[in-house]
């Protein structure tokens, strides 16, 4: 075990597969700063330059890729409230709040953070956790996927501050458009209106794209002054605090990455879950809950963290059964097999060395990602008082390019100011945006899972599955929580201004 | 001196190519690309198999045509229906040619399936450049040890799908022509979520292509019991193939299955495309995956390629339409079952 | 102008436009592609009703208040930082035409020559018409971002580019 610990890192520290690994982190960084493009476009590209380099360096380049992509999702997120991919929308929710008061930095820092630490607790339990996998992965099916999905859906009362109706609207409208398409289960294709386009569905980062950038953008236009007016709101925050804060919550930091390692296992379950769920739980867990949304630094560190421990997570069921984990590492799997490395038990006794090399590779890029990334912090954080004139056409033109780029359709162009328009309305009425999202994003997860579940159990299917139902009790309490602390509080306030 | 031998083996393998079509109309192919741009309409995005063979194949494809330019065009869509119904109302001039998965070309409008305004059989077939048997596992602890313990289930086949597939017209399909009751199971995310279905006992069994089952096959979670080709397979020779096990009344049927879903990764053309540019086009496809480059880079990409000829396919889909009408009223039933 | 109440009820009267004809496409589905959907819009609709109700009867004050208070009541501080709040300062219609028309503007462009020649175009323009810097200056970073944009896209991450509309129409003028 020790040896191969040992020669997995060796084999890492040839130039060949450090060069790699530098090379893959810069281009994921900036993929993922990109719009619309996240971690599976950057390791699809980088497929074919792989064949015939070394094992650990081709695994470098690709994994340090995907690694980086992470962090440069979120700092759009965080900056302009523009969702790099999929998996950075959550940090939109608290991050973007962040940055209008001033602690951009903070932020940043306290993402990076969070990735790093949720990156190495994930590769310290790929490590340890390969021989547990297989019970996990087994004892859990369709119907527990479906509870996961509905706990993402109680973030909902969070975010319907204003009117719990147009919040319960606003996510029922998400669910409907994440219809559009063919439905794989019934081979029925709905609310397509016979578009060839539309048969393959609203494309979900696109969609993002035109919700939060183009209306943030519209916005900006509108208002004709910077997100952060320097002559109102001083950069009060520092790097180092947001270093800070991602220790401080460590608790927090270790139940998002065991959060992340579950879901990255599950092959489901997309990261774009992943990063809601994460948020659920840190705000569900929170003594505090009513600060989320608002700029809480917990609301940055706890998706990062599980994004970071996912990577691990993802690996697991790809080595130990060659089963990805997910779209990214289905990428892997190709360039396994173009390495001529067999996936399955065998990768634990024949090929030890290579896992660990894995292991070092997710430790050491995410170290490398966030030294590279606090060191451009300070740039990285002026870019938000820009001013508006500068700032509109420029973002506005990457994110229209973003959106062709995600399917190289041009019809994706016309989504995304369709759903920029969407988002400004439903800004200005108040209908949460975020809202609409986490509809769109679990939608066809709790569709497919609820059909799998009623055909291959029977309508009393949670009869039958105990962790599910006891998922589901679980899901109803944390739900109800909110409602009942504000109940009391209410009553207790009544009760105050009486006495 | 390398080069010299090279460009002499190349000749070496050229020459039967060249030879397989008509003397005369062989020397007009050969230069019927010179300076032209190709077209090659992929079904598949950025980091879909399609796309890697496309590019694998792409400078060879140019060497041999002798185009100015092959072009890949990505054409993601609708399971390729986007890309075919793209090609079926492209220009005949032999400049646009489609490339992908043709067995569930084939399939959608025997299925009856919505957005295909084609007919697979009125394609010009220009080659083949993979195929690979489909094989129907089941779980390594399930109590099915053969498709013989599948005929006797006496309940119905539970197969997890993530939907209409090619493998799910397939099993509709065996289940007809082997007389026993399927129940699928639609929704899965992709076949590594019906695997670990099938692997956990949620379900019987499911087809996939043949490498990908390879490593659980293996390590003993799945175990394979009926493959979907015309040859047994020469890593496990005892797994019986379809045509063995169908009764005779139901030969054509499985038969015609076999035939589509052999036709694999293709290039086709639009109805009616230029007669100089099939031939040379065909001859191009045969030299290029006979090229010892190309050869040599997928032994060392472990992306093998298996050839077909263009005008044996052709012959081959023709047989299809016959045998259509037996699978149409199979597949569309099946679809009608899940909706 | 509308009044914000009159807004609202049109935004709502659209809902309810919305999940009645997603309702009435269901009918075209299977038992199992409808299962979901349906009954979702029309849980939509129950909504839209009663947010209608609650927004015309209640006061012009409840429309900004919780009708569950769900979370702790916020700190007076928190509203201002929305700057879409409705009590904040109003942006005018004409601000707003001029939002929607510089998105329409985009995707006009967009389609009609494909993205790189709309970005440079846009963005030359959009400096030019805000006064934000002289033609030159504005130019010189127009051409930088066009340049970075067509660098990162088309040749580092080989995007196929999108000819635009116009192009097949000047081929075929020539």
């Amino acid at each position: 075990m020790l040896e191969a610990i040992t020669s997995g890192l060796t084999a890492l520290l040839t130039p060949q597969a450090m060069l790699f690994m530098f090379i893959g982190v810069i281009y994921g960084l900036v993929i993922g700063i990109l719009p619309g493009l996240g971690g599976v476009v950057a390791m699809s590209l980088l497929l074919p330059f792989t064949y015939g380099f070394e094992t650990a360096a081709t695994l470098a380049l690709l994994l340090g890729a995907h690694i980086a992509t992470i962090w440069g999702d979120s700092v759009t997120s965080i900056l302009f409230s523009v969702p790099g991919s999929a998996k950075g929308l959550a940090l939109c929710f608290d991050g973007y709040p962040m940055t209008k008061q001033g602690q951009a930095k903070r932020a940043l820092a306290a993402s990076a953070t969070g990735a790093l630490l949720g990156g190495i607790i994930g590769a310290i339990f790929l490590a340890l956790c390969i021989p547990l996998i297989r019970p996990v992965i087994l004892a859990l099916g369709p119907s527990e996927y479906l509870m996961m999905a509905l706990w993402g859906l109680t973030v909902i009362a969070t975010f319907s501050e204003g009117s719990l109706m147009k919040g319960l609207i606003a996510s029922l409208l998400g669910v409907l458009v994440a219809f559009i398409g063919m439905d794989v289960v019934t081979a029925t294709p709905r609310f397509t209106f016979g578009s060839d386009f539309l048969m393959d569905g609203i494309s979900f980062p696109v969609a993002m794209i035109g919700l939060f950038a183009v209306s943030e953008m519209m916005k900006l236009a509108i208002k004709g002054t910077p997100i952060v007016d320097r002559s109102l709101v001083t950069e009060v925050s520092t790097v180092w605090q947001g270093v800070q804060d991602g220790f401080r919550h460590w608790w927090l930091v270790v139940r998002s990455s065991f959060l992340g390692l579950w879901i990255g296992v599950l092959p489901g379950v997309g990261a774009s879950v992943a990063g809601l769920a994460a948020y659920a739980q840190a705000m569900q867990t929170s003594k505090t809950p009513e600060r989320f949304g608002k700029g809480a630094v917990e609301g940055v560190i706890a998706p990062d963290a599980t994004m970071g421990a996912n990577e691990g997570g993802g690996l697991m069921p790809t080595l130990a059964f060659g089963i990805p984990g997910g779209e990214s590492m289905a990428i892997l799997l190709v360039a396994f097999i173009g390495l001529g490395v067999v996936p399955g038990p065998d990768m634990l006794t024949k090929n030890l060395d290579l896992v660990f090399s894995m292991v070092w590779i997710i430790v050491i890029g995410n170290i490398l990602v966030t030294i590279i990334g606090l060191g451009i912090t300070p740039w990285l954080a002026r870019l938000p008082s820009l001013q508006a004139n500068l700032m509109v056409p420029i973002v506005l033109s990457v994110c229209f390019v973003g959106a062709f780029a995600t399917r190289g359709h041009i019809e994706d162009v016309l989504v995304a100011a369709v759903f920029g328009v969407l988002g400004y309305l439903m800004d200005k009425y108040r209908y949460s945006r975020a809202n609409f999202v986490i509809g769109m994003v679990l939608a066809v997860m709790i569709e497919r899972n609820l059909h799998i579940s009623l055909t291959l159990y029977g309508a009393d299917f949670l009869l039958q599955r105990p962790i599910a139902l006891a998922m589901l009790v679980f899901v109803v309490v944390t739900a109800a929580l909110p409602f009942i602390r504000s109940w009391r509080r209410e009553k207790a306030m009544v009760a105050g201004a009486g006495s | 001196m390398k080069m010299m031998r090279r460009k002499i083996v190349l000749a070496g393998m050229l020459a039967p190519a060249l030879l397989s079509v008509s003397g005369r109309v062989a020397a007009q192919a050969s230069s019927f690309y010179k300076d032209k741009v190709i077209n090659i309409n992929v079904a598949g995005g950025a980091s879909g198999g399609h796309t890697r063979y496309a590019r694998l194949i792409q400078p060879y494809l140019q060497k041999h045509t002798g185009a100015r330019e092959v072009r890949i065009t990505l054409m993601p869509g609708g399971g390729g229906l986007k890309a075919a119904n793209y090609i079926w109302r492209a220009k005949p001039d032999g400049l646009n040619i489609f490339f992908g998965n043709v067995s569930t070309l084939i399939l959608a409008p025997l299925a009856g399936s919505p957005g295909a305004t084609f007919d697979p059989t009125k394609f010009v077939y220009l080659g083949r450049a993979t195929s690979e048997p489909r094989v129907l596992c089941v779980g390594g602890k399930s109590a099915i040890k053969s498709i013989q313990d599948v005929q006797k289930l006496g309940r119905p086949f539970l197969y997890p799908s993530q939907g209409t597939d090619e493998d799910f017209y397939t099993m509709a399909v065996l289940a007809d022509a082997l007389g026993f009751k399927v129940k699928a199971v639609t929704g899965y995310e992709g076949n590594a979520d019906t695997a670990l279905a099938v692997i956990k006992g949620d379900g019987d069994g499911h087809i996939t292509g043949w490498s990908e089952s390879m490593a659980p096959i293996k390590s003993g979670d799945k175990h394979p019991i009926l493959m979907v080709n015309s040859l047994r397979s020469p890593d496990y020779p005892r797994i019986p193939l379809v045509s063995e096990v169908a009764p005779a009344n139901k030969q054509a049927t499985v038969r015609a299955m076999a035939t589509i879903l052999e036709t694999h990764r293709s290039y086709i053309g639009p109805p009616g495309m230029d007669p100089q540019a099939v031939a040379a086009f065909r001859a191009a496809v045969t030299a290029a995956l006979k090229d010892p480059g190309l050869l040599e880079e997928t032994i060392k990409g472990n992306r093998p390629v298996v050839h077909m000829e263009g005008a044996k396919q052709q012959v081959l889909i023709e047989e299809i339409t016959k045998a259509s009408a037996s699978l149409s009223p199979i597949l569309k039933a099946a679809v009608k079952e899940i909706q | 102008m509308m009044g914000r109440r009159t807004q609202e009820n049109v935004v709502a009267v659209a809902l309810l436009v919305l999940f009645a004809g997603i309702i009435w496409l269901c009918r075209d589905f299977g038992p199992r592609a409808r299962m979901i959907p349906q009954p979702l819009a029309i849980f939509g609709i129950v909504l839209t009703v009663i947010q209608i109700l609650w927004q015309n009867l209640g006061s012009t004050d409840a429309l900004r208040m919780d009708m569950i208070k769900v979370n702790a009541p916020r700190k007076a501080g928190t509203e201002a930082d929305e700057g879409s709040v409705s009590g904040a300062k109003k942006p005018n219609w004409r601000r707003e035409a001029d939002a929607y028309g510089i998105v329409g503007a985009l995707i006009v462009l967009f389609l009609a020559l494909g993205p790189i020649p709309a970005v440079f175009l846009f963005t030359w323009g959009y400096f030019q018409l805000s006064g934000y810097c002289s033609w030159r200056a504005g130019l010189i970073y127009t051409t930088v971002l066009t340049a970075a944009i067509y660098l990162l896209f088309v040749v580092a991450l080989q995007m196929q580019l999108y000819h635009g509309l116009l192009a097949p129409l000047v081929e075929r003028l020539r």
